[in-house]
């Protein structure tokens, strides 16, 4: 395992990333009360690269992606796609951001309309956002068809007839047909068996690879996202706690809160598990479960963290880049001083 | 969806019976005997005759001509009504539930206010200001109406916004009215179609009440011929049967078409097309099963489940779905049944306390426990174990609690029913469980409802209530998988420090690995491989078990591709006679598909395999996908 | 429980308001003058015109509004046009046919739908067909030609019961039932099945959630796990009284007329058949009372069955 650590990548392509996500927040409101949902959280992705984004449930990481896909409106800071600004667009120019960037989500029954044929799913954008005729339609789902390995019967059939494995291949199939240039995968392996998720992984890599996709990889399962990505985001109470190369995030975690995440992932390895464990109940835990979004002036995870020192009670911390190439929000692991300087501290700058 | 709706025997009398009425009242003057006021005072009042077949009313009009021209009256009263119904009704509803915010609340009010006021009412009124305009009456009848279908279309609607493959048609950048026209309502259609139907029957009941009334129309309804028996039920009550029947029939099929039109519309995309079926149950491989596994029994054992087979009805053939499961349970392990979806790991447990869904029953098996042995087919001697001597953990913790009680008052009544405790010692006894899974505030917790608790917290809950009859055995069904892995370790901790005996079904190797001492690997039914964890994840004996941890990315190479096992799972009604993991087997012999394939003990540790070649598993090769 | 009150007056109150404007409007179109119809065909149209002043017929319509809405308030629903009576103590007499006719109904229609739903729910078997079968003729049978079928065989071919008209409780108790017990068994009958089948749905729905299998799972009693998932189905099952009792309020009207009750169904059908518009405006304010009321018992139901409603 330690010898992944060597083949880590190198520092991050001068290239200027695809998608840049600034300062986001994002407020919910819910039965009156207003909820944080994502919390000035900023990431980018450079172009033709992966980022895994892993978080507990409401930690915010679908929100994030609901607002790259225009489906929930950011409450301030900004998303820029390609250089220009993303959010709050027309429906028509959203339309047209459509061929661009498209989504695979979790359930794959759920994603495809089952009164609708598999062929009228497919092919409905290409028709209805592109006005490509049916015949070049007809052409376009037949070689896609054949990237994801079915063939072009399965087009006359309803989403019933399928298993889940095939339905997301072909839910993959129907975002990439339109060629798009960023895809967001929000937990698209999660729901589907452990021996059909390897394949629909593999499918996913080698797409990835092949089209020079820029993919934002959402899931709470650290080893799918550590085998997929280049780098990794943890997300926590809707601020990016800790961001940097994958090996470097889930080999040698530096946040209190990714360390418990990667420690309280099971793994399939006697041998390691019992470590795992055994690190695990050595931290201890002050599980006092408190409402995380609604300690907006301390650290988020100051209530569960085993490390806590006062200022972690009354000042949020800021990422820090380490000389690791980690950026760590955290006052005991990654204070200040520790800070290497980068072109990009306008990453502490979030006031 | 045409073709399914003429299968429908009673849809199709019915649309029969409406077509023919239709068409009877259209012809009507040229088919009807006599005209609607045609006279004929020498036989007023009389019951059946040759010249008039369904007897005469008052000033002896014709009743068979009458209720001709009348139908006249009411299929247009309904196509109007419906009309009015469908296009108000369909629209706003679609409308307020996509859009939601101001539009939905707006739409909402106006409902509530249409609803506080009695429809008839209304109708009567507008009858008061268009006296006799039976059309002006149908169409506020439509109107008023048309807010009740507006709410049904709005849930409905809203169920199917939250669907993902709205967010996905959204995310394409398709336009509202697209999304509003080939994905919602479609899927809505179903319900407006009973909706339809149920208000179509509702308005030929109050086109012939206004008939009965005499407020409706001047022309001959079928509504003023029961007004008309209603006038001479002393002298000739005869006269109530033609119209009656008339007007039942009429909306009875109605009803029926509504009926067939819904399962129509709904058969039509969600009938799985099975492919035509090999062999189904297959005795043989059960038999086999459990001879060979007598042979790998654990010593002394406190639990022992002898050859489980389990079948479900699927597309109306009873299939089996577990095929002679067995294995046995040390007192104080934790055993893991581990497999994927399909594998039958859950409804092996669930046969264990008798508690299978739907069309599951036991076929065969039988399970020792104690010193006595149950038959698992007999639900009711299981039933007497459950909570008192072997409890089960659900899955997902929110709907495993009843939302509507507090968790103290469900805790009390499993603690009263298993044990002899009574008044504040239930109590002390909920603190003390609460604390035992280790509740930070057990005091808080006993006086929620489930619908303030968190999903770790409820887990807690359910495993607290699984304690709460002190059983000795616990039956958890893949206890975390709903849960964050931070709360999932923390349960996996309270599980093991239980000291019971626990049968921990999971699909996620990890949590086995942390938990589990022995596991039991089933695949598609069938128990394949048992033995130690450190055995079975260290050097597998079975090409499932190997080529599934391969698989998984945790020991993958980054820039490499997963070695992926190909082809999924085979459906229950698909399962060959032989080995049913051969399809997809990389080691996979000729004749490991001729035979079912028993279990062999593992040489050189206690343990057993499905496998003719268990010895070429670990220098079994990779597949890709 | 405040809450609930508090929220249920905040919407009744306006919704009764409007319901009152629309009717108000909607009666305003009504052919005829109302003051001609007082005084006859032959008054002298300098008398009409004093008494179209004096019933403030000649004022713009919001001002009209404005003044019964006035006189609501004081208790003073104004008078029938056509016998000079007061609106309100014609609606008072009235008003307690209807409801006596509409709650014994309920009651009736409520005990054998529930218990024939649940026994159909949990024994199946004939218990189901008879639902099945009754659901058919509560779908498919008017009320009025079922309460006509029923006169001709139990007044007039078997006379057990009186063919029409209401005695009063006070005159003879016995006379009072057996006058009301043909309108009961038509309502028993064609609302019976509707209240049974979606008990039986509500019930087995509940029978298949995850609680009602964990709650098997630790050992209670079929006894217990059925009461909770009694309370759980509750909610839908009081939704279908509530819409039952208004569909009775509708019903009412062909039904007193069949019955010859006198009550607001039948008034109803005597004024718009004479253009009565205070009384109609009367009926109306009256009738959509009791339909909010209707709502708000509904409401406190909901809140008393689930702790999520009454937070």
């Amino acid at each position: 395992m330690s010898d992944l650590i060597a083949t880590a990548t190198p520092a991050a392509p001068a290239a200027p990333p695809l998608i840049e996500v600034e300062n986001l927040s994002v407020v919910y409101r819910s039965k009156g009360r207003q909820v944080l949902a994502v919390d000035k959280a900023s990431l980018a992705i450079a172009r033709g690269r992966t980022l895994g984004l892993v978080g507990e449930s409401g930690s915010g990481k679908s929100t994030i992606a609901s607002v790259i896909l225009g489906l929930v409106p950011a409450t301030s800071g900004s998303v820029t796609f390609d250089g220009a600004p993303l959010v709050r667009k027309t429906r028509a120019q959203r339309a047209a951001l459509a061929r661009r960037i498209q989504a695979v989500f979790q359930d794959p029954f759920g994603s495809m309309n089952p009164t609708r044929k598999i062929g009228e799913t497919l092919g409905e954008m290409l028709r209805y956002n592109l006005q490509v005729s049916a015949a070049e339609v007809a052409v376009r789902l037949e070689s896609i068809l054949a990237e994801v390995g079915m063939g072009t019967e399965v087009l006359d059939r309803f989403p019933s007839q399928f298993s889940g494995g095939q339905l997301q291949r072909l839910a993959i199939a129907r975002a990439l047909v339109v060629e798009p240039e960023l895809i967001v995968c929000d937990e698209a392996v999660s729901s589907l068996d452990l021996s059909v998720q390897a394949q629909v992984i593999n499918l996913l890599a080698r797409l990835t690879k092949a089209r020079g996709l820029t993919n934002l990889f959402i899931s709470h399962d650290l080893s799918v996202v550590t085998y997929l990505s280049d780098e990794i985001a943890v997300l926590f109470a809707g601020q990016v706690v800790e961001r940097g190369p994958a090996a470097q995030v889930a080999y040698h975690p530096t946040h209190p809160y990714t360390q418990a995440l990667v420690l309280a992932a099971p793994v399939p390895d006697v041998q390691a598990q019992a470590e795992r464990r055994a690190s695990r109940l050595d931290r201890g835990h002050a599980d006092q479960a408190g409402d995380a979004h609604a300690l907006r002036q301390s650290c988020p995870f100051a209530s569960r963290c085993p490390f806590i020192i006062d200022i972690c009670r009354s000042e949020r911390p800021h990422l820090v880049a380490l000389p690791s190439g980690a950026r760590v929000a955290c006052h005991v692991n990654a204070p200040m001083a520790m800070g290497v300087m980068t072109e990009a501290s306008e990453e502490t700058g979030d006031e | 969806m045409i073709k399914r709706f003429f299968h429908k025997p009673l849809a199709v009398i019915s649309l029969v019976w409406v077509v023919t009425l239709l068409v009877l009242s259209i012809a009507a003057p040229l088919i009807a005997p006599y005209g609607p006021d045609q006279q004929d005072i020498m036989h007023a009042l009389e019951g059946p005759s040759a010249a008039h077949p369904l007897g005469t009313g008052v000033l002896g009009l014709d009743v068979l001509s009458r209720l001709l021209y009348g139908g006249r009256v009411t299929f247009l009263s309904t196509a109007i009504s419906l009309v009015a119904y469908l296009s108000v009704g369909t629209p706003f509803g679609l409308l307020a539930g996509y859009r939601g915010g101001l539009t939905d609340k707006v739409i909402l009010r106006v409902s509530d206010i249409a609803y506080a006021i009695p429809g008839t009412v209304i109708v009567l009124v507008v009858l008061a200001v268009r006296p006799g305009d039976e059309d002006a009456a149908m169409i506020a009848c439509g109107l008023v109406s048309a807010p009740s279908l507006a709410r049904v279309v709005r849930s409905a609607t809203i169920s199917v916004r939250e669907e993902l493959f709205i967010r996905t048609a959204v995310v394409s950048g398709l336009s509202d009215v697209h999304i509003l026209r080939k994905h919602v309502l479609p899927t809505v259609m179903g319900t407006v179609i009973v909706h339809a139907a149920l208000f179509a029957t509702a308005a030929i009941g109050l086109e012939t009440g206004l008939g009965f009334l005499g407020v409706g129309t001047r022309q001959v309804t079928w509504g003023q011929l029961v007004a008309e028996a209603s006038k001479n039920l002393g002298n000739q009550p005869w006269l109530l049967l033609p119209s009656g029947f008339i007007i039942v029939t009429f909306i009875l099929a109605f009803g029926l078409i509504g009926d067939g039109l819904r399962d129509a519309t709904a058969e039509g995309y969600s009938v799985r097309q099975l492919p035509v079926g090999r062999s189904t149950v297959k005795d043989g491989s059960a038999a086999v099963a459990a001879t060979a596994d007598a042979d790998f029994a654990v010593a002394e054992p406190l639990l022992v489940v002898d050859g489980l087979s389990v079948a479900f009805d699927i597309a109306g053939r009873p299939t089996t779905v577990v095929a002679g499961v067995s294995f046995s349970l040390r007192p104080g392990e934790i055993v893991g049944v581990v497999g994927e979806s399909g594998s039958g790991k859950s409804v092996t447990i669930a046969a264990m306390l008798g508690l299978l869904k739907g069309t599951g029953r036991v076929t065969s098996g039988t399970m020792r426990y104690g010193d006595r042995d149950y038959e698992l087919s007999d639900v009711k001697s299981l039933a007497a174990l459950r909570g008192g001597r072997v409890a089960l953990i659900g899955q997902d913790p929110m709907s495993a609690l009843d939302p509507v009680f507090t968790v103290r008052y469900q805790l009390a009544e499993v603690i009263r029913t298993h044990t002899d405790l009574k008044g504040a010692a239930v109590d002390a006894r909920i603190i003390e469980l609460l604390q035992a899974v280790r509740l930070p505030d057990p005091e808080l917790v006993a006086r929620s409802y489930p619908y303030q608790l968190s999903g770790g917290m409820a887990q807690r809950v359910s495993i607290a209530a699984a304690l709460a009859g002190e059983p000795e055995v616990i039956l958890a069904d893949e206890p975390t998988t709903a849960l964050d892995v931070t709360v999932q370790a923390e349960i996996l901790d309270v599980l093991r420090a239980l000291g019971k005996t626990v049968v921990l079904v999971t699909h996620d190797w990890g949590v086995l690995v942390d938990l589990a001492e022995r596991a039991v690997v089933l695949y598609a039914g069938q128990v394949v491989e048992q033995g130690s964890i450190a055995d079975i994840v260290g050097d597998p004996k079975h090409p499932y078990t190997m080529a599934l941890l391969r698989s998984n990315p945790y020991f993958a190479a980054p820039g490499r591709p997963l070695p992926a096992i190909s082809g999924a799972v085979l459906p229950p009604q698909d399962w060959p006679a032989g080995c049913h993991f051969a399809d997809r087997c990389p080691l996979a012999h000729p004749e490991c598909a001729t035979a079912p394939v028993p279990l062999v003990v593992t040489t050189g540790r206690a343990g057993v395999t499905r496998c003719l070649f268990p010895e070429d598993v670990s220098g079994m090769e990779g597949v890709s996908a | 429980m405040l809450k609930v009150m508090g929220r249920w007056l905040a919407t009744a109150i306006p919704i009764v308001l409007v319901a009152s404007v629309l009717t108000f409007i909607l009666t305003s179109f009504v052919p005829g003058d109302p003051a001609r119809t007082i005084l006859g065909i032959n008054a002298p149209e300098a008398q009409v015109e004093a008494l179209r002043e004096q019933l403030g017929l000649d004022l713009p319509l919001p001002l009209q509004y404005w003044n019964w809405l006035t006189g609501v308030l004081h208790g003073d629903l104004g008078r029938s046009i056509v016998t000079w009576g007061k609106v309100s103590t014609e609606l008072g007499s009235r008003l307690s046919v209807t409801l006596s006719l509409m709650s014994i109904g309920l009651v009736v229609v409520a005990t054998f739908g529930v218990s024939l739903g649940l026994l159909s729910a949990i024994k199946g078997g004939v218990f189901g067909k008879v639902v099945d079968v009754l659901s058919l003729v509560g779908l498919a049978v008017p009320g009025f030609w079922l309460g006509l079928v029923l006169v001709a065989a139990f007044a007039v071919a078997i006379p057990i019961f009186p063919a029409t008209g209401y005695i009063r409780f006070s005159d003879s108790p016995s006379g009072w039932a057996m006058s009301l017990a043909l309108p009961i068994i038509t309502l028993a009958l064609t609302g019976t099945a509707g209240l049974a089948k979606q008990t039986r749905t509500s019930v087995m729905d509940e029978l298949g959630k995850d609680y009602v299998r964990m709650l098997r799972a630790r050992g209670l009693s079929e006894r217990r796990v059925f009461l909770h998932v009694i309370r759980n189905a509750g909610a839908p099952i009081i939704t279908v009284i509530g819409l039952l009792f208004i569909g009775l309020v509708s019903g009412a009207v062909l039904l007193e007329t069949v019955f010859v009750l006198p009550g607001l169904g039948s008034l109803t059908v005597s004024a718009i058949k004479s253009h009565d518009i205070p009384l109609i405006l009367g009926v109306t304010l009256v009738l959509s009372i009791v339909v909010v009321t209707v709502n708000l018992v509904v409401e406190i139901c909901y809140a008393l069955l689930n702790p999520r409603v009454r937070a």
